[in-house]
């Protein structure tokens, strides 16, 4: 019964979703609302719920009247410094509607490899979620270097639901699920379900790169996912679109059956 | 090269302000306007304004239904999580009305102190005040408790005046000077000037907050003012009641005169 294990996403306990820059930016920054009313309807189940979000460079871009993504770490660092602001402001606009309170956390890489920084990053979640506040988190891109910048939240985000011991986690992008190849190539099927452990032989994921720096694509999913999956946590790739159904345990997108998993979530 | 003298301050050309919790939350948080007033007069003249803003936990409190400073690390950093948010969008609000964006910069003392890190606090800094923005800096409490530990922003105040260097920091708070005694004792006088080598034994620095809700005292501020000037950087200790008139060069705080250095500018 695999196409419906998903069910046991319902009694996940606790969930990190992570959403991308171009899902709930530019033309697409209507998406908040859905995203923002799928992760109350989780966190009023009594779930526990952490949302990892990028954008802070695109949402910031505007306000330093640049017409494109600036190309200089200077001046992303800039935009980001101010799109975080508007961001989390977005953010809690719409969660007040539930009465649910955001609560801002920005963490580099290096915090994550720092014995103190992770200790406390980790303490100021865990006391969040125990307030029933809802963490945002993202890279402090204002001070994160190119040498130690994650990459791409997907990474952070299997780093966060590690260090949190979450249950699942959802990554969410513009595509429904992942492909065993690039979804506009001919032939490419839908993967529904990825065993513990499968090296997905034969099956071509692309990456998005720009400057250098991946930031985001089917391929930092894929390795994101084996972070998390290695460290107990299942997890589920699909679209922003489709959010809501993902939280609701729907068959949807790509899921990840993780390698000790919880016995709730565990796919027989 | 000598620092910046007393006289010249409406000539400066980069100055950071730091404030202090009491002074901008609870039955205080309508200094904001006064403080931001202050600022962007100062803006307006083309001086580079960076502002360190204390004040996130108290700001946060009752979001959390909490009365009363929380006593626990845990707490306060989710406190801190929730309050940053709210009060930059505080300045936010404020600062509309003279057009000016805000940057929310969170670092943690090896941000300002150690490479690559350093360097790259010093960029960011750099790019938003290149770009107009106003950085708005605080310690990145989820990761780092440094301030939340040791009671207050003077600190981090000072090495991000260093960093940048800074020709003049002003440390705002609830009193409009240094004393020779915490000012509600008989026979407090106030100190004017203290010229770069001037020793301080001789005075009774207090430790602590009258307010319980900033927690940083005279000493902190006496320690990180002369942290500032041994690097060459200014410094005037005053209340925020007198942000504009410090901003504008008046005669009001207590003076600290910068160290004559090398030149500044010729090694970096």
């Amino acid at each position: 019964m695999r196409a419906h294990s998903q069910h046991v996403v319902r009694s996940a306990s606790r969930v990190v979703v992570k959403v991308g820059s171009s899902s709930i930016s530019g033309e697409n920054s209507g998406q908040i609302a859905l995203l923002v009313d799928a992760l109350a309807e989780a966190h009023a189940r009594g779930t526990e719920v952490v949302l990892v979000s990028s954008g802070a460079i695109a949402i910031g871009m505007p306000y330093l009247q640049l017409q494109e993504r600036p190309t200089d770490l200077a001046t992303q660092q800039a935009a980001a410094s101010v799109g975080q602001n508007l961001l989390i402001f977005r953010y809690q606009e719409r969660l007040d509607r539930y009465d649910i309170v955001a609560g801002q956390v920005l963490l580099t890489a290096s915090d994550l490899d720092n014995a103190t920084h992770r200790g406390n990053a980790q303490r100021a979640m865990e006391r969040l979620m125990a307030l029933r506040i809802l963490p945002i988190v993202n890279e402090n891109d204002t001070v994160a270097t190119h040498e130690i910048r994650f990459g791409d939240n997907d990474r952070l985000a299997a780093l966060v639901a590690t260090l949190i011991g979450a249950d699942l986690l959802v990554l969410l992008s513009d595509v429904d699920a992942l492909y065993t190849c690039p979804p506009d190539v001919p032939g490419a099927a839908r993967i529904s379900h990825v065993a513990f452990g499968d090296p997905l032989a034969g099956m071509t994921f692309g990456a998005t790169t720009v400057n250098g720096v991946g930031t985001g694509g089917a391929s930092t999913k894929v390795t994101a996912a084996r972070i998390a999956a290695q460290a107990g946590t299942a997890v589920l790739v699909t679209a922003t679109g489709l959010v809501a159904e993902a939280l609701r345990g729907d068959p949807v997108g790509t899921w990840f059956e993780s390698s000790t998993a919880p016995s709730a979530l565990r796919i027989s | 090269m000598s620092g910046l003298a007393r006289e010249n301050v409406a000539g400066a050309k980069r100055v950071v302000v730091k404030v202090g919790s009491s002074s901008i939350s609870g039955e205080n948080s309508d200094q904001i306007t006064l403080l931001v007033d202050a600022l962007a007069e100062t803006y307006g003249r083309g001086i580079e304004v960076v502002l360190i803003s204390s004040g996130a936990v108290a700001t946060g409190m009752p979001f959390l239904n909490l009365e009363e400073r929380p006593s626990d690390v845990a707490t306060q950093q989710a406190a801190a999580a929730v309050g940053q948010n709210v009060l930059i969008f505080r300045y936010q609000e404020s600062l509309d009305r003279y057009g000016i964006a805000a940057g929310t910069v969170l670092l943690t003392e090896g941000d300002a102190l150690n490479e690559p890190y350093r360097s790259n606090t010093r960029r960011a800094l750099e790019r938003l005040l290149d770009l107009r923005i106003l950085p708005v800096v605080n310690e990145n409490d989820t990761v780092a408790v440094y301030g939340l530990r040791f009671g207050s922003n003077d600190r981090l105040a000072a090495l991000v005046a260093t960093l940048i260097r800074a020709d003049l920091l002003i440390m705002l708070s609830d009193v409009d000077a240094l004393y020779t005694k915490p000012p509600h004792l008989p026979g407090a006088v106030k100190l004017d000037f203290i010229g770069a080598d001037d020793p301080l034994d001789a005075f009774e620095f207090s430790s602590g907050g009258a307010t319980g809700v900033g927690t940083g005292g005279a000493s902190t501020k006496v320690v990180a003012a002369r942290l500032a000037t041994e690097a060459g950087t200014a410094v005037l200790v005053t209340s925020t009641e007198l942000a504009a008139a410090a901003l504008r060069g008046e005669h009001v705080g207590t003076w600290f005169e910068p160290k004559a250095t090398q030149e500044r500018h010729a090694l970096l």
